[in-house]
């Protein structure tokens, strides 16, 4: 009896709550829900300071500068002479992107090198190594970047004035070589190459085939290039052959026109707004309905569902809101939205339809010489690729700044292999570099892979440093347009997209390179 | 069998001598083992010769003034502080180097240095200043010979002496003796800094001086005015390493270390604030309101405190918090005056005599110092039930919260107050010392941020996790400048009427919340770094959720996270070249634009350039090598 009295007692006191004060749950909840709402007041009362501060001096933040003149020149870029701020704001963005792109592959190969340089059993190399990584990764990158512009203005020869063509030009100005350039026939003749898909997956099946059954090499590599190069080598002269194409894709005319011509440009043109909202809406329910299932999924154990927490709750609750936001925002705050996919979408096979034609020319690629006119490079016309001091200077600094953390990274990746995988190689009779193509490099991958994204996103945002060089990237551009027209605010949340976006780029390509490279565990 | 028994029987083997190796099989093993290693010693050559000769045929070029460095030293490490009161940074400058010789004695007093490899070192840079000099002077691919200049030769003659005795020193000493040969640390840095001071009164370095736009150089050793001083600056540097060895064994240790915490955390700041400012306190205002408010925060606080944290008051402690919370958010709205809100019309705060006054209304409102402190008074007492405990552990949690609340209120009153410094151009600081306050300060300042946000991303709370995750990631994801451009340019629109910013608290704010993002995510490695089983012990001892995390949780993940904490310090200070873009005289924008605008140095951008890469690199370098040893001293990774 008394046994059982005390288990009673037991469930009876734990069944009893405890007072609403002291329950943790309750107040984890109060604690959030009370800093959420003073974060969003401060939010709301800071904006609205801002914008009433801002309409006092007659600068209510909008973004309608965007299509006004651009007022402003920019250095150099892909149109000097932009039409509106919007497109001076495009053109820095290209400039950025083009230094961020240039500099991250150049920083890769000059990094993997001077990684595997410091891992080398020459001490002379590795030395070498060591001292280009300890020098330069401790010197701000902003103070090497001037360095590299004052090196190279004072100490590179002048420009050589005079008309003329050279194959290559080293001057303060700038360095300039000859450019190879898509010409009209590209398009076609990478739609041809494309035709070679066909027999290159046959003969892959062959071949691949062939060793499974009798061992031997495999020329399924082999194969393919040799496909490829003949298709290339006949495009190059019978690509108007695929300028049907045209027809198919649309063509760039006005919204109305385009619908009447036909082709997937018209048949996108002629998509209803709703239609595609309705489409986006139901993309969005379609994500977080996945979400919800994999997550849940996740959670399933042999004895059935796992207990789920307040968090998990939470997850899925915030998925099917988020969707559900997004659902207003396609309908109610921002309908241009779907119309603007809409737009661009048959923008884009219209442009890509203008490329094919019978009009066009046979050639795919042409190449142009450097020239000079009135002692100084010039920006149009024929002339050959020319990087600007400035810009030469932003991306010299970068790429050596860089490439000093990626060689570090390397060299931890390669020595994280475990011994045994060398050794290992070895005893199979792999030679040194048969064994570090294929063992020790493809492992090594695995650990570089991440901390080489966060170079990667490194290099991308100290592009912005280019301003210091007067080079004119997002930044500077950005900065040149709201000290003309007072919007600094929109000025800032269009550098702040932009950057979001190159870093989410970044990290999606980084995150999938990662899950492929994941080890799989049975 | 036999063959063991015979080796157990025998005495133990004495370790294998290994035959000095000649130069010749040295060279032989290192680069030249094959015939592909010796393409890459080949190849290595030829870049270094190519490159170094282009590197040293940079620095010598004629076109090079170095008098822009050597005349402006001044102006590179403090900009335009008034000649009449330099005496104050020597007396800053002289404090530190006390207190890192106090601290060098304290913590690294047993730290030795094998003298094989110190007088390898001393050899190498003697024998690359050789190889600097001839490959300056030999023309490989013209196959010439400069005859050499002096800089030339005196590269020469220090070369060889230095390789001479580190070479010499290291044959006498013994080869292969690294580890019984060592020194202290101690006569490594008496003999760095004799070394310095007598370079200084020996060395016919030249005599720089600008008088009107022109440069006068005189033979002869440097300056009085910079060789005396820095005498006594090195005299206190290695005084303040016996005073420490001293200090250390009378005080015992934790005082001392108690100390000198401290000191590293309000020292500076003492420097800065009091002692480089010179503020100009008004003193009736102090007597009347500044001191008695520290006062009584410190103490009527305290006592709150002391009886909150007394055990089982829990409940009382959590309710006086919340209504203490309660005041401090009216306060915080009262200051920013009436409220409106839209549609339900204008709530009017002026029946509260702390109420901020409606604008041109004379009027007192309460001090910014009194509504942070009433917050951090509430959110202290809600957590002072985790500090309970005998009377000693009570006296220690009051004794940090007065301690605290009274640098807190004189910190803000001497930031507050005037500077009567006389400069060119506000603020009082450039040059070298602007990028030192601001990087020291912005390491300290995110580290609470970063933990804070750590915690939170790491948290099983939902909101919280989510608010800092869109923080570190958003921060994350954009660059520094435009950060700084927007607290630069944009922030003080958003602030209410009647608070504002200065140039320099923008750029300290903005980039002390960059860099607490980026603080955040080491300090995450670190908490995720912990294992399961010390949450589980914790929660079996029954210690509340503020106890396991200060107590058990922190400073393990703490320990982790100290290389990546180093790396994100070193990253701190370099980056702090960025402030030179948005308008403020660090070292690398007075290198960059004031020393070259100067009439006598127009466009020598690069020596002053090239200096202080030299300086950079020097900090940043000396910076990774003692997280080096700091690692293993604390056995990171090998636990």
């Amino acid at each position: 009896m008394a046994v059982i009295d005390t288990t009673q007692s037991v469930l009876a006191s734990s069944q009893q709550r405890p007072p609403i004060w002291r329950n943790s749950g309750v107040l984890k909840w109060v604690a959030q829900i009370v800093v959420l709402l003073l974060v969003l007041g401060a939010f709301w009362f800071l904006g609205s300071t801002a914008i009433d501060g801002l309409a006092a001096k007659n600068l209510t933040p909008s973004y309608e500068f965007i299509d006004g003149p651009a007022n402003i020149q920019p250095s150099e870029g892909i149109d000097t002479a932009p039409s509106s701020a919007g497109r001076l704001l495009w053109v820095g963005m290209v400039t950025t992107l083009q230094v961020a792109i240039v500099g991250v592959i150049l920083s890769t190969i000059l990094g993997v090198l001077v990684g595997l340089a410091r891992l080398s059993n020459n001490w002379l190399a590795n030395r070498a190594a060591s001292f280009f990584i300890e020098t330069l990764r401790n010197i701000p990158v902003l103070v090497q970047i001037f360095l590299w512009f004052y090196v190279m203005s004072n100490t590179l020869p002048d420009l050589e004035a005079g008309e003329g063509r050279r194959f290559f030009i080293l001057s303060q100005k700038g360095v300039s070589i000859p450019r190879i350039f898509y010409d009209d026939g590209f398009y076609q003749w990478l739609a041809f190459i494309a035709l070679g898909i066909v027999p290159i997956v046959l003969a892959r099946r062959y071949f691949n085939a062939r060793q499974a059954a009798q061992g031997g090499q495999n020329l399924a590599g082999p194969a393919t290039l040799a496909i490829l190069a003949v298709f290339a080598i006949v495009g190059w002269f019978a690509n108007s052959v695929m300028s049907f194409l045209g027809g198919i894709f649309g063509s760039n005319e006005t919204a109305v026109d385009r619908v009447n011509e036909g082709g997937i440009a018209g048949a996108w043109q002629s998509i209803p707004q709703s239609l595609m909202q309705l489409l986006l809406t139901l993309a969005v329910f379609g994500l977080a309905i996945g979400f919800i299932i994999r997550f849940l999924n996740s959670r399933r154990t042999p004895a059935g569902l796992a207990k789920l927490t307040d968090d998990d709750y939470f997850r899925m609750i915030f998925a099917v809101v988020a969707a559900a936001f997004m659902t207003l925002v396609f309908w109610v705050l921002w309908p241009g939205l779907s119309s603007w996919i809409i737009n661009s979408g048959s923008d884009f096979w219209g442009w890509l339809g203008d490329k094919f034609g019978d009009d066009r020319g046979t050639r795919p690629l042409d190449g142009m010489l450097p020239t000079v006119s009135d002692g100084r490079f010039a920006n149009y016309g024929p002339t050959g690729a020319t990087l600007t001091v400035f810009r030469a200077a932003l991306l010299v600094g970068l790429v050596l700044y860089t490439a000093s953390f990626i060689a570090e990274i390397v060299r931890g990746g390669i020595l994280a292999v475990a011994k045994g995988q060398t050794e290992a190689a070895a005893a199979l009779g792999l030679s040194r570099s048969q064994a570090l193509r294929k063992v020790i490099l493809p492992q090594a991958f695995r650990v570089i892979m991440p901390p080489l994204g966060n170079q990667y996103l490194n290099i991308t945002k100290n592009t912005s440093l280019a301003i210091a060089v007067g080079l004119s990237d997002v930044v500077q551009v950005g900065q040149s347009v709201f000290n003309k027209n007072g919007q600094s605010l929109a000025v800032f949340t269009i550098w702040m997209a932009f950057f979001l976006a190159c870093s989410l780029t970044i990290s999606v390509i980084v995150n999938f390179i990662n899950g492929r490279l994941e080890i799989v565990e049975r | 069998m036999e063959q063991g028994a015979a080796v157990q029987a025998a005495a133990p083997p004495a370790p294998p001598t290994v035959p000095a190796e000649s130069p010749g099989d040295w060279i032989r093993k290192n680069l030249f083992s094959s015939v592909g290693n010796s393409i890459v010693t080949v190849l290595f050559v030829l870049i270094g010769y190519a490159a170094l000769r282009w590197l040293v045929g940079l620095v010598l070029d004629e076109e090079r003034n170095w008098a822009a460095v050597w005349t402006n030293m001044r102006l590179l490490f403090s900009y335009t502080y008034p000649a009449d009161q330099y005496i104050r940074i020597w007396v800053s400058l002289g404090l530190t180097l006390l207190m890192v010789g106090l601290t060098l004695g304290a913590f690294a007093s047993q730290v030795r240095l094998s003298l094989g490899g110190l007088l390898t070192r001393i050899g190498a840079a003697g024998l690359a200043l050789l190889v600097l000099a001839i490959v300056h002077m030999v023309d490989l691919f013209g196959l010439t010979f400069h005859s050499p200049e002096r800089p030339v030769v005196v590269m020469l003659v220090v070369g060889a002496i230095l390789a001479a005795i580190g070479f010499g020193g290291r044959q006498a000493v013994g080869a292969g003796s690294d580890d019984e040969r060592t020194v202290p640390l101690f006569a490594v840095v008496a003999g760095g800094a004799l070394a310095f001071v007598l370079f200084l009164w020996l060395v016919p370095f030249g005599r720089y001086e600008a008088i009107g736009g022109d440069v006068i150089a005189e033979p002869g050793t440097v300056n009085f005015t910079t060789k005396f001083p820095w005498t006594i600056m090195m005299a206190l540097l290695v005084g303040g390493y016996l005073a420490g060895l001293a200090a250390r064994a009378i005080t015992g240790s934790t005082a001392f270390r108690l100390f000198l915490g401290l000191w590293w955390v309000a020292g500076p700041a003492f420097l800065v604030f009091l002692v480089l400012r010179d503020p100009e306190f008004d003193w009736a205002h102090i007597w009347s309101t500044d001191l008695p408010m520290a006062l009584g925060f410190a103490i009527g606080g305290g006592a709150l405190l002391y009886f909150l944290s007394a055990p089982g008051r829990g409940e009382v402690a959590r309710i006086a918090g919340a209504v203490l919370l309660l005041y401090a958010a009216f306060n915080w709205l009262a200051a920013f005056g009436d409220l409106n809100l839209p549609g339900l019309g204008t709530i009017n705060w002026q029946w509260y005599p702390f109420a901020s006054p409606p604008a041109g209304v004379e009027g007192t409102s309460m001090l910014q110092k009194a509504r942070i402190s009433f917050l951090l008074l509430a959110l202290v007492a809600l957590i002072a039930p985790n500090f309970a405990g005998e009377l000693r552990t009570r006296l220690r949690f009051v004794g940090a919260w007065a301690g605290f609340m009274l640098l807190m209120h004189w910190l803000i009153t001497g930031i507050n107050t005037p500077s009567t410094v006389q400069v060119v151009q506000p603020p009082f600081l450039g040059g070298f010392a602007l990028t030192l306050v601001i990087a020291y300060y912005v390491m300290l300042a995110s580290f609470p941020v970063g933990m804070m946000m750590a915690l939170a991303r790491t948290s099983k709370m939902p909101i919280f996790r989510v608010l800092a995750t869109g923080y570190i990631e958003f921060v994350r994801g954009v660059p520094l400048i435009t950060v700084l451009f927007f607290f630069a340019n944009i922030v003080n629109l958003f602030l209410p009427n009647g608070m504002e910013l200065s140039d320099l608290g923008a750029i300290f704010l903005g980039y002390t919340l960059f860099s607490g993002a980026y603080m955040a995510e080491n300090i995450r490695g670190g908490l995720q770094s912990i294992r399961r089983g010390q949450f589980e012990a914790s929660d079996a001892l029954g210690l509340t959720t503020v106890q396991r995390t200060a107590f058990i949780v922190m400073p393990q993940a703490l320990r982790v996270s100290i290389p990546n904490l180093v790396g994100q310090a070193i990253a701190t200070f370099k980056e702090t070249s960025l402030i030179a873009i948005i308008g403020g005289f660090d070292f690398l924008r007075v290198a960059n634009q004031s020393v070259p605008s100067q009439p006598g140095f127009l466009g020598q951008n690069l020596p002053a350039l090239l200096f202080i890469s030299v300086i950079y690199w020097i900090i940043s370098y000396a910076m990774s090598r003692g997280s080096r040893s700091l690692e293993t001293r604390l056995g990171v990774g090998t636990r």
